[in-house]
């Protein structure tokens, strides 16, 4: 008996462990990169799908976030990497120009003050070359990169671990 | 003698002991099986299966080939009772039964009938006040997740406008988005939308319209974040989007939203004419407020900007209209700010000929350097949503440009783009009748013309896409004064027509297509008040491809090129085909109120019976008062080596 529950809370450790992974390249959202996405893919997205409704009879969202909900709403642990990945062309965009709609979304997401947004856009622009590099740079990435870069923000440290 | 208080007694006892049942008033040996039946009988005393909110909620209509209302409901688990989609009273029943079930009992392979049915559940608790000592409540953990997460304070109806290029996007759509408030400030990007749709995977435009049009698809609700939907339609569709904000209470809302997670994974038939997008996304809104019986109208047809105009403009639910611009709206905004010299040389860094870092940028203010980069950038990515095309290179040309727009010192955000003065709801309606007389060379007539459905480019142009024409089903009638012989004169079954102007920003085709049956004129023996020809019935079919451009004075001008088939028993072989070209000109005055078109156009008939046909005309259109115009058209023609003058008057009116 003692063995038997041994070997549960094992596995149970361990799965739990690689849920709370905090490789970058895992999680919803992440992978996504600018420009993602062509006219024929799309044509599916045009025809107003709703693929994930199909399988697991839920309320679905598109197939690149199928997985990452549950009941058709996203867990709020994985928000700011949802958003991330699904407006990143956005995102740069609001960015390069230090302001906008979706940067300020993010920044909610991410915590960010109201006091403190300014800083924030200001971080994102003036180092906008370092946070996209190349092309294929993925939402994951980029967010990688702005938390390093707000750890060595006096305004903005506070908010990283 | 009779005494009354005698007689009270008695009736008092008589009460008093027929309560019993067969097992004694203190062993009863099935509680929770009789609360149901006194559940029930106290529903069936108030009548609650015929109430609008219960027949709402099986989703119960007429239909045109069903009058007796039914569930339009497909799916079968829907129903806890076999006859539930036509009998609501059985289905009451087997829903207030179903509550009783052990906590362990799941209904649709998911959770607790209550859980699963949860709008019902409380509609009928705040109904029959139902004892929780006797009917225990279950806890719906998956419920309360999902409808926290969605929190919503306020509900918008969405309407993007039509896009012309998907036959199930030609009237627009609609779709629920839930508003939520995040530490008291609105967030609508991260609020959820729910939206109606069938999935035609992989089918052909064709291939969808036949299904769609027979019912062959069905269509089930979905959630999804409103900036996926932006992206969707604002982005990948070019679609501007009009956010309508409705004032139902949060009530209301909440029961809503009950009733959505009712509706996971079933399904309804989609039909594209009727119980199409708009039509379901309705019938959601019926179930919070039932009273609203206007879509008792949406039979045979249901247009997404006349279900718009049914909750916003005659209900008086509307709190507040906010208009987000398509990607393609904003970016010829921002090229109209631009001198043209600026403006060519964005484009130029658009398509790669110029890089970001060009020295000509230097000498540009900080402001106009920064919306040069800008409309570079957004050229870039129209190109990409709207082309198939090499993501490798357009996604590093458009990071080398952002990187460029990062270095231009902040500046103020340019203004948005002008909201349009006409919103879609305020648009004229889409049904039409017309009512008139003419003459063709010295015969007069009295014509009258029906349209269902939905705008052509000479109507009033408010609230509708620019250059986007569909008419449907439209039947003219005309009566000769001579010979009092009623014609059918044109039965259009689809007449669609897309002008596209061009500019150095976008270059798309325009084009058209149509098929319909008409009083044609074919050589005979001159009854048609025409040396040589009569008129004889034919079925007609052409299209063509062209170009369009905008011209000073808000003019659209245009060219086609055009083929035609003709089909009729007048005709020699049946047939007559060809091909050939039409060049027009659309143009309005005094704010749309009086809109004029030119055109010409000749048709070179080759096959079958050969012929040339030729037409020079004018139309106009005088909008008058709420909703009617006047047309007036007069046409030079030429046709078999006879030319003759036609011309129309009409008084028309959009209902």
């Amino acid at each position: 008996m003692k063995v038997k529950v041994l070997i549960l809370g094992g596995l149970i450790l361990s799965v739990t462990a690689t849920a709370a992974s905090a490789d970058p390249d895992v999680g919803c959202g992440w992978g996504t990169q600018a420009f993602k996405g062509s006219r024929g893919k799309t044509s599916k997205i045009l025809a107003a799908t709703t693929n994930s409704l199909f399988g697991n009879q839920t309320f679905g969202i598109s197939s690149e976030t199928a997985g990452c909900t549950g009941q058709g709403v996203i867990a709020s642990a994985e928000r700011v990497n949802m958003y991330a990945g699904a407006n990143i062309d956005k995102l740069q965009r609001d960015m390069a120009l230090g302001q906008g709609e979706s940067l300020e979304t993010l920044a909610y997401l991410m915590g960010i003050q109201d006091a403190d947004k300014p800083a924030f856009y200001s971080m994102a622009k003036s180092h906008f070359a370092d946070i996209f590099p190349s092309a294929d740079v993925t939402a994951g990435q980029m967010l990688t990169s702005m938390s390093q870069l707000m750890a060595s923000d006096p305004t903005l440290s506070k908010y990283t671990l | 003698m009779f005494r009354p208080w005698l007689s009270a007694a008695i009736a008092l006892v008589a009460l008093f002991v027929s309560s019993f049942d067969g097992r004694g008033a203190v062993c009863r040996a099935q509680d929770d099986g009789s609360y149901a039946e006194e559940l029930i009988a106290a529903a069936r005393s108030r009548d609650l299966a015929h109430s609008v909110t219960w027949l709402a909620l099986l989703h119960y209509e007429p239909t045109f080939w069903h009058p007796t209302p039914a569930s339009l409901v497909d799916t079968g688990d829907f129903f806890l009772d076999a006859n539930g989609a036509t009998d609501p009273q059985a289905e009451l029943e087997a829903t207030l039964r179903s509550f009783f079930a052990a906590p362990n009992v799941t209904v649709r392979a998911r959770e607790h009938p209550q859980c699963v049915f949860v709008a019902r559940y409380r509609w009928l608790q705040d109904q029959l006040d139902f004892d929780p000592a006797r009917l225990p409540e279950q806890p719906c953990p998956k419920f309360e997740e999902w409808r926290t997460a969605i929190h919503p304070v306020s509900t918008t109806l969405i309407f993007p406008e039509a896009y012309m290029n998907n036959p199930s996007s030609m009237f627009g759509h609609t779709l629920l988005r839930f508003d939520a408030e995040e530490a008291g400030e609105r967030r609508d990007l991260l609020a959820y939308a729910a939206n109606f749709s069938a999935n035609p995977g992989d089918d052909t435009a064709l291939v969808f319209t036949v299904r769609g049009v027979f019912g062959l698809y069905q269509g089930f609700f979905n959630l999804q974040p409103y900036y996926e939907k932006v992206a969707e339609y604002a982005d990948w569709e070019q679609r501007d989007l009009w956010e309508y904000e409705l004032n139902l209470s949060a009530d209301e809302i909440d029961f809503l939203l009950e009733h959505l997670w009712e509706l996971r994974g079933v399904g309804f038939a989609y039909f594209f004419f009727n119980e199409n997008c708009s039509y379901q996304l309705l019938e959601l809104l019926k179930v919070a407020r039932p009273d609203l019986v206007y879509w008792k109208r949406f039979q045979l047809w249901t247009a997404p900007s006349d279900t718009v105009r049914a909750v916003v403009q005659d209900t008086g639910l509307l709190r507040a209209v906010t208009f987000r611009p398509s990607v393609t709206t904003n970016l010829r905004h921002e090229a109209s700010l631009l001198p043209p010299a600026s403006l060519a040389l964005a484009l130029q860094i658009a398509d790669g000929s110029v890089a970001p870092t060009d020295p000509r940028l230097d000498a540009l203010s900080a402001d106009e350097r920064a919306l040069v980069l800008t409309v570079a950038y957004d050229d870039v990515r129209f190109v990409f949503l709207s082309r198939d095309v090499d993501r490798r290179v357009v996604a590093e040309r458009a990071r080398t440009i952002l990187v460029a727009l990062s270095r231009v010192p902040r500046t103020a955000e340019p203004a948005p783009p002008p909201v349009p003065s006409v919103r879609p709801d305020e648009g004229h309606r889409t049904a039409r009748l017309s009512v008139g007389a003419g003459w063709r060379r010295s015969r007069a007539f009295v014509q009258t013309q029906i349209r269902p459905a939905f705008h052509d480019l000479l109507d009033p142009q408010g609230g509708y896409t620019a250059g986007a024409q569909i008419d449907f089903l439209q039947v003219a009638l005309r009566v000769y004064g001579d010979d009092d012989e009623v014609r059918l004169q044109d039965f259009t079954l689809l007449d669609v027509l897309s002008l596209s102007p061009r500019d150095a920003l976008f270059e798309p085709f325009s084009w058209r297509a149509s098929t319909r049956v008409i009083s044609l004129l074919a050589p005979g023996d001159g009854s048609a008040g025409i040396p040589g020809l009569k008129d004889a019935y034919a079925w007609r079919s052409d299209g063509g491809a062209g170009l369009a451009y905008d011209l000073p004075g808000a003019a659209l001008a245009y060219g086609f090129l055009l083929a035609d088939v003709d089909v009729s028993g007048a005709l020699r072989d049946s047939i007559s085909a060809g091909g050939g070209g039409e060049v027009g000109v659309y143009f309005s005055a005094m704010e749309d109120h009086l809109r004029t078109h030119l055109s010409s156009d000749v048709l070179e008939f080759a096959l079958g019976q050969q012929h040339t046909a030729a037409r020079w005309a004018v139309g106009q259109r005088l909008a008058l008062g709420g909703q009617s115009a006047l047309r007036f058209e007069v046409a030079a023609r030429r046709d078999y080596g006879e030319t003759w003058v036609e011309g129309l008057a009409e008084w028309q009116w959009f209902f």
